[in-house]
């Protein structure tokens, strides 16, 4: 392939994977390494490494829009991502131990859950636009765990307070182990923490989501750097690419349905994580 | 009319994150440019990329000799650089919610920023000695 023409080719791949994770708060690694590694054939090394810069773009890209809007709760946050961040660090010192084969099953084994997991959640919750509000916990009292935000969908003030802390956070250190381990933002997991244990409303889980995924990203990025997994000229476009998606998407978010973007979305993950495992199995 | 609102955490952390982000696209956009322009053999730049070795590619280069290519304009350590600045965005945005907490009084969220920080460091010093 012409150097110019998959530069290029990278760069658009880049803007569908930066609107897809705006919108579903999940950082755009889930899209990007699937379609570096079957498309275009790129060693899944440097395809994990360009997608850990990938959702770091996703991440600022979209938090410089939903922390204007007041989607995302910077203190909840800044609690929670104590938790992702200690994750990514024990998950980027197993990748250097694991064989790239093992990281293809896992990956899949990965997404294929976060899809059934996502499948189970819509069906439970179909009706439930908002969450009801019940107590928060004592955690969230004392770590300031609430918030308002203006639905500009529904035109109303929506008030909320986490509940669940402890278990929601529990899940929040595994999703960083996936993180650091894969280079992916696993916000699947971010967003089923606060959506189904947390009880936040689904956007504010979305915007919440994107706000840690790229700190998260930032702990392990310094142990990928210095192993050389980040290729400058397939971060780079990459990169753009993601900035300009994650610009649109977070203006799409706003008005689209979020039940019937996920609703499309899960076969999209079935699809992508069975092929993830064959690859691993076959190669 | 207040010529200028008082800045709340959002309007502070908002900020850092659209500065961030807007600075790193522009250094790795020149960086792209000067790649097509000093006309390198960029298929040889590409070539490990679809090596299917997943052994350890070649280690990157060092910090210094990061300096220096940016310095002498080298397209792929200015592309280097704004990767680096776009890592580098959500540190800043941790580091001055963290201010904010500090001096307004949230002492809880302070001391958890500033351990979000060390943590982060602690991935570079891995990052370092890997």
């Amino acid at each position: 392939m012409d150097p110019l023409a998959f530069v290029i080719a990278v760069a658009a791949l880049g803007v569908g994977a930066g609107v897809l994770g705006a919108l579903f708060g999940l950082g755009g690694g889930i899209f990007l390494i699937p379609a570096l590694t079957l498309l275009f054939h790129v060693n899944i090394r440097y395809a994990i490494g360009a997608s850990l810069i990938a959702v770091i773009a996703t991440s600022s890209g979209t938090g410089a829009a939903y922390v204007r809007d007041r989607l995302t709760n910077i203190r909840i946050g800044t609690v929670i991502q104590v938790a992702t961040v200690m994750g990514a660090l024990l998950g980027a010192y197993l990748a250097g131990l694991l064989p790239a084969r093992w990281l293809y099953i896992v990956f899949g084994s990965l997404l294929l859950y976060s899809a059934l997991a996502m499948t189970q959640a819509v069906m439970l919750r179909l009706g439930v636009e908002l969450p009801d509000p019940g107590p928060p916990d004592g955690l969230a009292t004392r770590f300031g765990m609430a918030g308002a935000y203006h639905d500009a969908a529904s035109g109303e003030l929506v008030m909320y307070a986490a509940r669940r802390v402890a278990s929601g956070t529990a899940v929040m250190f595994a999703a960083g182990i996936v993180s650091g381990l894969l280079g992916i933002g696993s916000g699947a997991f971010n967003v089923l923490a606060m959506d189904v244990l947390m009880r936040l409303p689904l956007k504010v889980s979305t915007a919440t989501s994107n706000f840690i995924i790229g700190v998260t990203a930032a702990a392990s990025a310094g142990v990928y750097f210095a192993r050389g997994d980040i290729h400058p000229l397939l971060a780079a476009p990459v990169a753009l690419g993601i900035l300009i998606g994650a610009g649109i998407g977070t203006r799409l978010m706003l008005r689209l349905r979020s039940r019937t973007l996920r609703l499309l979305f899960i076969p999209v993950l079935l699809y992508v994580s069975v092929a993830m495992i064959l690859r691993g199995i076959r190669s | 009319m207040i010529a200028r609102a008082p800045r709340t955490l959002e309007d502070a952390v908002g900020r850092v994150l659209l500065t961030g982000v807007v600075v790193a696209a522009l250094v790795i956009a020149l960086g792209l440019v000067l790649l097509i322009l000093v006309g390198t053999d960029q298929r040889a730049l590409l070539a490990p990329l679809f090596s299917a070795s997943t052994d350890a590619p070649a280690r990157p280069p060092a910090l210094g000799s990061l300096l220096a290519g940016i310095l002498r304009g080298h397209p792929l350590s200015v592309i280097s650089l704004g990767l680096l600045l776009l890592v580098l965005t959500p540190v800043a945005r941790v580091l001055v919610a963290g201010i904010y907490f500090a001096q307004h009084g949230e002492r809880l969220h302070a001391l958890i920023s500033g351990l979000v920080l060390a943590l982060l460091l602690l991935g570079v010093v891995m990052g370092a000695t890997t």
